[in-house]
């Protein structure tokens, strides 16, 4: 008989997370596009927060780790209290 | 307004502090392809390679960034270079405008403009190695 596993408890996602003043946050995505749609909810959530952009938020690619793998594009931003 | 597009530089890119000016060259290396078969006396140029560079001039009167620089035109390593308009308390937050483009570079000119009664500059340019994403 199979033992009766309690079922996982959801993982943290990003969305819930609190944005801490000072410290860097990443974003990551297949596109450009992706990222700056991230990037505008993320900036939404610190304002909701109180919180505003010091700076940062460039979008810039991120290799892969070999010539099939086409990379990523990442942007990092560090907010702070208004 | 000019002094809302900047260039960001690094692994994880920041828009260069203090800077004064920024020069973006995107440049094609044309060739003349026409023949004896060309039927008229015009040349016929395609494209035969593409490049480009970031130009950043910036205020250091202590030269604190100096010695980094020099450390890292040493180096031959690439780092991210691009470009994006700015806004924020110090100007320094991408606004990420579909204009804005990075890529690996490297650092290949460093000069320091020191005249008597006047601030020091220095003048970097990271020359593009690969494409714009």
């Amino acid at each position: 008989m199979e033992k009766n596993e309690k079922p996982k408890a959801p993982e943290a996602v990003n969305e819930q997370e609190t944005i801490k003043p000072g410290v860097p946050v990443k974003v990551e995505g297949e596109t450009r596009a992706e990222v700056a749609d991230k990037i505008k909810e993320m900036r939404s959530r610190a304002a909701e927060q109180g919180l505003t952009d010091k700076e940062g938020g460039f979008i810039h690619h991120v290799k892969g780790k070999d010539i099939d793998d086409p990379g990523i594009f990442a942007a990092e931003m560090i907010f702070i209290k208004k | 307004m000019g002094q809302n597009f900047r260039a960001f530089v690094g692994s994880t890119p920041a828009a260069v502090a203090e800077a004064t000016n920024c020069q973006v060259t995107i440049s094609g290396n044309m060739e003349d392809s026409s023949t004896k078969d060309s039927e008229s006396s015009w040349t016929e140029e395609q494209m035969v390679s593409k490049q480009w560079s970031v130009s950043v001039d910036n205020v250091d009167s202590t030269l604190a960034s100096l010695r980094a620089l020099i450390t890292q035109f040493n180096s031959d390593e690439k780092t991210t270079v691009g470009w994006d308009r700015t806004s924020g308390a110090q100007n320094r937050v991408a606004q990420n405008e579909n204009f804005a483009r990075s890529g690996d570079a490297i650092l290949n000119d460093i000069s320091i403009q020191a005249n008597n009664r006047s601030t020091i500059t220095i003048t970097c340019q990271y020359q593009g190695s690969g494409a714009l994403s």
